[in-house]
């Protein structure tokens, strides 16, 4: 199950992009990623979904906004969990013919945004629990990152350690 | 219309398709003119359209109602619909017009109609011109051809209601074909080639989730209405099954169910929306009792379009029991009367259809639409619809086709999208549901949307759900186009892109040609605006190339729009988006990528002239001078620097702020720092030179691109045309200069000056480049790039530009030294004292001008040696010493003899001059003389200086040295015998001559010369009108020369009173700190040296003859000692002293007295000071003064005694000698007792012999 992650900037600037493939290594299965024509669709569809992320990062009732409103929208725009209202994660916001796009919003205003694919025709199957920690732990070292003084903000991160601990994570979490 | 796509209306199925097709010749624009005319119109009253005999389409049955044209002008659907037209009949084209602008003959165009359009029922022409003279006027009034001027309004308007009517006719009869049919599904019509909806498996699960919950809730909520229609099946069975079977009974609802349905579509285009809501009610009844889902859905939306037509045409109605059951509806007023006397009354009757029908709603009673919030219902029956379409897809053929399951998720997002005004829709927005029209959200801010945002958007998510790309490429372009246009209206930019992205990504996969249409421009324009691609200039902006942007992104982005542009064959956008690509993304494209992008849009685009300007404004790095090759430069070794400046009128000078730096300001360092600020950016000049050089200069180029970038010219931009050209640069498109890829070119230029530019600098700042067939464009030259704004230039500007700046002057003549006579290398070796003559030959090499003026001027070694203030701290003696040795180098030391006045040019010219080494010091090593030359301006006293400069090396060797000098007094006279000696004869011939002249008048100085010389030197010495005789000096030989000297008389000449004179003057001297009596001293001694110094003259000449010269005294004398002067000045005394002797000549042991007596004349009474008298006495042999106790002169006594003034008194001296030999005494006075102050006087020393 490959997934694209970026972290995009306030100007929709990626800070940090990178695909994760599924199974690396571990049952000889070798790297599973996307096929050729959705890597190119990946960031236009990453960067679509900003739109949803911008128009639920500013509303703190959709909840009970999506009760009133009957049956429309449904079960699929997931918001905000209203138990956690500090919670950055916003769980899925958007897809795209079966592919799952879940995001989260830094204090800052910095993007999280994940592409999650599906590794056969089933729909792709997104762990609420272990995507959340993904996120939370890449705001932790993303946080790190904006420590480093030689680091200016909103610049894309060159820095390899970032990117291989981000790629332990969704070792960790995403691709189990 | 728009060619892009359809924005879909609520209410397609309500509208009337009329294709418009052009008869004759029309132009492009005039038809689209006409047709927009038409379009304008296309909203037609069925109360001005004269009653038909068909019951069921006559227009006076519901007089409100209104027949819409949806006018086209492509018939491209025709076909792949054609399964479509018994569900959905709407979507057959039923009218076509033919728009004859021409004089064909109308039979036979019609006939033409007929035959090109078989399918369709209702023809009719519409001339614009005549009609041809044989066509009767009667036919025009009732048939189907009409006669329009373009530009009556009126006119057109009764034509279409003419149309209208042929088209109910044709409707009516049309209908009737359908009466006795078996409608079938058009999945069992089309067979395979009717595209299934195909839900993703995903999204499908995910949708069934959505449903069941959906259809969960809705059970909940419809209970009673599901109880009832199941009721009212079984009771309807029951009544039923008596007569007729189970299964023929169903069979039999479905298709009247059917043909009330497709009644009721017909009923829709033909206006009677009351009628066709009656129809669409039974036909849901029946339909939903038989459950043929497809058509009930179908018939729900034929509900719901009557709904809001109703609205439109403010007509009011009650919602069918039959609905308000089925789907969920928000009540406005929940205790509303359900039976109200208003409107209803129209309403009412056509509610009780002639028609039997399965009255099944008569239990519940019917809804007032006031009290609907019709919004809400409207998207509930679409909901409703949704589902029942989702409930066909198990089955084999009586599936819902997936353009109609788009269609009506079309409609309804742009119905819901529509929806601003709250519960009870507006006119406003009735009119854009209506038509179709679509603005943004935002405008109306004040106002809350029916539907949020999100809702809409969940809505729109599910055309994804569907597999689009299956379906016809216009179908998927109308989709996509409407849904781009509803993220845009909630302003989602983005998702709008992304759509436009995959629209175009379709249109790109497609091999149809017909679609491609130049109105992709503006398409192409929004994608690359919302993509931010164009609103960057980061060439220019700081700002914009600090920024960082999704690059690798806006790349695809942009890849994508150039192939549709490529397409669509557009070539501003071709054009545009090339050179977007190349230039901002230079880094991101591969080397075949970029040679693609020149070779197959960018060069072609430059040669259809598309690409007026070069890309790159970091293509001009540098420009830099790299040789002097001015013609006057030579490298003859006599002229070694060479230089040119500018002289001008004094007023001229003065006129220059900048320039009048000869009166001190104490304030110029304070402004020194604004000067040199405001000098930062003015160019540096980087030479001087005059017109007709060449000037080679280095220009660098810089190519970033993967690609070769070829040169076809380089020209001076705009005004530096005028002053200079390019003589070597001979590019063209068949040889051009290969900037190559990715890489810095230098290429050198030859650039001949033509015309003078006097104080102004010649600027380079920018070449005109033709690149690759570009037209000649000026490039700036960028030194350097700005990486970060600077606080303290604001201006937001990548490129630091430079230039490149130089003096042109006008022609100047040339001066050469052609030959220097005398000189090897000018280096000239003098004996010491000689003189000699020289000179140089100029030649004036230009050919055009001539020299004017000419100057010659000399500085040596000495003088640039000296500090500026070197006078400060100096003697006035000293000082005159040496300055007038420094005026003796300047004057004497090299004079100009002769010096022409012009040259002509081409013209030979001789310098004379004199060198005279006696003015010369030893320390004297170079003169470099310096020949200012020019030609005057036109008509001015100006002149452009040129230099040549001469330097000049001496070696002075030693010949007549004066190593010392020494002066005594006379005191005897000498026997005759010694008259040989020059001086004694010249002495004693004087004292003959004039008997008032003393021997004590005169002086010898003694000189004591030396040969420094090898050879022997002969010498002759003159002191006024005495000349000695000759003589012979060996080399390296010293002799003492004795020279008779007159002595200067106090009372003649008062050196003390003439001051020290000064050379240069104006000088101002801090005080020397001397005492009055130092300086008279000083002016003693001065004029005493210049005494003999300036009469005093040797000359000599070498043994061998050949060689003479003089010896300049000045440089070798001292200063003289008190004694020398006192020797040679008579002393001066305000006192008339005499000291005189007893005896001149004494023995050993007897008594002599001297005495000095006073003469009281001119002395002034009241002064009572004493002065005090001290003798000396002196060994006049060997010229040792006696020490105040010796063994050789007793005195009785002191030798210091007082002499009072008061009284005339005399002092005197008693003395033994004791020893033999020549004395002499002498006598000073002073003022006080111990002889420090001495008071001058003329007292001489007496001299005595003791035997």
């Amino acid at each position: 199950m490959p997934q694209y992650f970026a972290i995009i900037g306030e100007k929709d600037n990626p800070v940090y992009e990178a695909e994760f493939t599924a199974q690396q290594g571990l049952s000889g299965q070798g790297q599973q990623g996307f096929p050729q024509d959705l890597k190119e669709l990946n960031p236009f569809m990453l960067h679509a979904s900003l739109d949803i992320i911008e128009d639920l990062q500013w509303q703190t009732n959709l909840p009970a906004h999506s009760t009133t409103s009957g049956t429309t929208g449904g079960g699929f725009l997931r918001s905000r969990n209203t138990s956690n209202l500090s919670n950055c994660y916003f769980g899925k916001v958007d897809h795209f013919y079966g592919l799952i796009i879940t995001a989260y919003v830094t204090y800052s205003g910095m993007k999280f945004v994940m592409v999650h694919g599906s590794s056969t025709a089933t729909t792709a199957q997104v762990d609420d629990n272990s995507v959340k920690l993904f996120y939370q732990e890449v705001h932790e070292l993303y946080i790190k990152t904006l420590m480093n003084p030689f680091y200016t903000p909103g610049t894309p991160i060159s820095s390899s350690a970032f990117d291989s601990r981000v790629r332990t994570l969704a070792r960790k979490y995403l691709n189990k | 219309m728009n060619s892009l796509g359809t924005y879909s209306s609520f209410v397609d199925p309500a509208k009337v398709h009329t294709l418009v097709v052009p008869i004759g010749k029309w132009e492009v624009q005039k038809f689209k003119s006409a047709v927009e005319l038409l379009k304008d119109v296309s909203e037609i009253r069925l109360l001005d359209i004269s009653a038909i005999e068909s019951l069921l389409f006559t227009p006076q049955g519901f007089p409100h109602g209104r027949i819409f044209l949806d006018i086209i002008t492509s018939a491209n659907n025709e076909a792949l619909d054609l399964f479509l037209y018994d569900f959905e009949p709407f979507r057959k084209i039923f009218i076509v017009i033919g728009l004859v602008n021409d004089e064909s003959d109308p039979s036979l165009n019609l006939e033409t109609l007929k035959e090109k359009f078989p399918a369709i029922t209702s023809q009719n022409l519409i001339y614009t011109s005549n009609l041809p003279e044989s066509f009767k006027a009667e036919e025009l009034e009732t048939g189907n051809v009409f006669r329009w001027n373009m530009d009556q309004v009126i006119q057109l308007e009764a034509i279409m209601c003419d149309i209208s009517r042929n088209f109910l006719l044709a409707l009516d009869r049309y209908y009737s074909s359908y009466k006795h049919v078996t409608l079938r599904s058009p999945g069992a019509i089309g067979g395979s080639t009717v595209l299934k909806t195909t839900l993703t498996t995903t999204a499908g699960s995910q949708v069934k989730t959505n449903i069941s919950s959906k259809s969960s809730n809705a059970s909940k909520r419809l209970s009673t209405f599901e109880k009832t229609t199941s009721n009212l099946k079984r009771s309807a069975s029951l009544q039923i099954a008596r007569s007729l079977s189970t299964s023929d009974n169903k069979a039999q609802q479905r298709s009247q169910g059917r043909q009330l349905k497709i009644l009721g579509n017909f009923q829709l285009l033909s206006g009677r929306y009351v009628d066709a809501l009656n129809s669409f009610t039974e036909a849901v009844v029946l339909l939903h009792i038989v459950r043929d889902n497809l058509w009930l859905g179908s018939a729900l939306d034929g509900i719901a379009i009557c709904f809001i037509l109703l609205s439109y045409l403010e007509v009011s109605f009650h919602v069918p029991s039959a609905i308000t059951e089925l789907c969920p509806i928000h009540k406005l007023h929940s205790d509303s009367i359900p039976s109200t006397p208003r409107n209803s009354v129209t309403v009412a009757p056509m509610l009780s259809s002639p028609r039997n029908s399965v009255n099944s709603s008569s239990s519940v009673p019917d809804l007032d639409i006031k009290n609907v919030n019709l919004p809400f219902l409207i998207k509930a029956i679409s909901d409703k619809i949704l589902h029942y379409y989702n409930l066909t897809l198990s089955q084999s053929s009586e599936y819902v086709p997936q353009t109609v399951y788009c269609d009506i998720l079309l409609k309804t997002l742009t119905f819901m999208t529509a929806c601003k005004s709250g519960p009870n829709l507006e006119s406003t927005d009735l009119k854009t549901i209506v038509h179709g029209l679509h603005s943004e959200l935002s405008e109306s801010n004040s106002e809350v949307p029916t539907f949020s945002k999100m809702e809409i958007y969940g809505f729109a998510s599910k055309l994804f759900e569907l597999q689009l790309k299956d379906m016809e490429i216009l179908v998927q372009r109308n989709i996509y186009y409407t849904l781009a246009e509803i993220y845009g209206l909630l302003g989602f930019t983005r998702k709008k892109s992304f759509v436009l992205r995959l629209l175009l990504v379709t249109l790109v996969a497609t091999a149809q040609n017909t679609i491609w249409t130049s109105d992709y421009h503006c398409l192409l324009e929004k994608m690359t605006r919302l993509y931010g691609i164009d609103r960057r200039m980061p060439e220019i902006s700081i700002d914009d190339a600090s920024k960082s942007s999704w690059l690798t992104f806006q790349k695809k982005a942009l890849q994508l729009c150039l192939t549709v542009s490529e397409r669509v064959r557009d070539y501003d956008c071709i054009s545009k988006f090339s050179l977007l690509l190349i230039t901002r993304y230079t880094h991101l494209l591969t080397r075949m990528e970029q040679e693609k992008i020149l070779n197959t849009n960018i060069l072609p685009m430059i040669e259809s002239s598309f690409i007026s300007k070069y890309w790159d404004p970091f293509l001009l790095r540098e420009v830099s001078l790299v040789r002097n090759v001015s013609n006057f430069v030579t490298n003859s070794s006599d002229s070694v620097n060479d230089n040119i400046l500018l002289k001008k009128n004094e007023f001229m000078l003065n006129s220059n702020p900048n320039d009048g730096q000869q009166v001190f300001n104490p304030f110029r360092h304070t402004r020194g720092s604004s000067v040199t600020d405001s000098t930062l950016n003015r160019p540096t000049l980087q030479g001087t030179f005059l017109v007709g050089d060449i000037v080679d200069i280095m220009c660098k180029f810089q190519n970033p691109f993967k690609f070769d970038i070829q040169v076809y010219g380089i020209k001076l931009s705009g005004n530096n045309a005028k002053y200079a050209t390019i003589i070597n640069c001979d590019l063209s498109e068949n040889n051009p200069m290969v900037l190559s890829a990715e890489s810095f070119t230098s290429t050198y230029l030859k650039i001949k000056l033509l015309k003078p530019t006097f104080e102004k600098h010649f600027t380079i700042s920018s070449l005109s480049l033709s690149i690759m067939g570009l037209k000649y464009d000026d490039f700036e030259i960028v030194l350097t790039e700005n990486k970060s704004k600077s606080t303290s230039m604001m201006i937001n500007d990548r490129r630091n530009l430079g230039d490149f700046s130089i003096k042109i002057l006008p022609e100047q003549p040339e001066l050469h030294v052609v030959k220097a006579s005398d000189m090897i290398e000018n280096k000239f070796m003098f004996l010491e004292g000689t003189k000699q003559k020289s000179s140089i030959v100029l030649k004036n090499k230009s050919l055009n001008s001539s020299v004017d003026y000419i100057s010659i001027k000399q500085i040596s070694n000495i003088e640039q040696s000296l500090k500026s203030d070197y006078w400060k701290n100096v003697l006035p003696d000293e000082l005159y010493d040496m300055e007038m040795q420094l005026e003796n180098i300047k004057e004497k030391a090299l004079k100009i003899i002769r010096c022409p006045k012009s040259i002509k040019p081409n013209e030979i010219a001789e310098v004379e001059f004199e060198i005279d080494t006696s003015y010369m010091p030893f320390e004297l090593t170079d003169i470099e003389v310096t020949i200012e030359y020019g030609q005057y301006l036109e008509n001015t006293e100006d002149v452009y200086v040129k230099q040549l400069k001469l330097p000049y090396n001496f070696t002075l060797k030693r010949s007549i040295e004066v190593t010392g000098i020494l002066i005594t007094q006379l005191k005897e006279t000498f026997p005759d015998s010694s008259l040989t000696v020059d001086w004694i004869g010249y002495i004693m011939g004087k004292l003959k001559e004039d008997k008032n002249k003393k021997i004590s008048d005169y002086a010898l100085v003694m000189i004591d010369m030396r040969n420094s010389w090898i050879d022997g030197i002969k010498l002759n010495f003159t002191f006024k009108d005495y000349c000695s005789q000759e003589y012979f000096l060996e080399g390296g030989h010293t002799t003492r020369i004795i020279v008779p000297v007159e002595r200067l008389d106090f009372n003649h000449r008062k050196f003390y009173q003439e001051p020290i004179p000064k050379i240069f003057k104006g000088r101002q001297f801090i005080q020397s700190g001397l005492s009055e009596e130092e300086i008279s001293d000083m002016r003693v001694n001065f004029w005493c040296r210049e005494y003999v110094i300036n009469n005093l003259n040797c000359l000599w000449n070498l043994s061998t003859g050949n060689l003479s010269g003089d010896v300049n005294f000045r440089q070798f004398v001292e200063k003289f000692d008190p004694k020398m002067v006192n020797s040679i000045y008579k002393g001066c005394s305000q006192f008339d002293l005499n000291l005189s002797l007893s005896e001149r000549e004494v023995n050993i042991g007897s008594n002599l007295i001297a005495t000095v007596s006073l003469n009281l004349q001119n002395i002034e009474k009241e002064d009572l000071t004493p002065l005090f008298v001290n003798f000396t006495m002196v060994d006049s042999r060997c010229n040792i003064p006696l020490p105040k106790v010796n063994n050789r002169i007793l005195y009785n006594g002191i030798l210091c005694q007082p002499l009072f003034l008061s009284t005339e008194e005399k002092v005197q001296l008693e003395m033994t000698p004791i020893e033999k030999g020549d004395y002499e005494i002498s006598v000073s006075i002073s003022e006080d007792l111990n002889g420090e102050t001495i008071i001058p006087n003329s007292l001489e020393s007496v001299s005595f012999k003791v035997n």
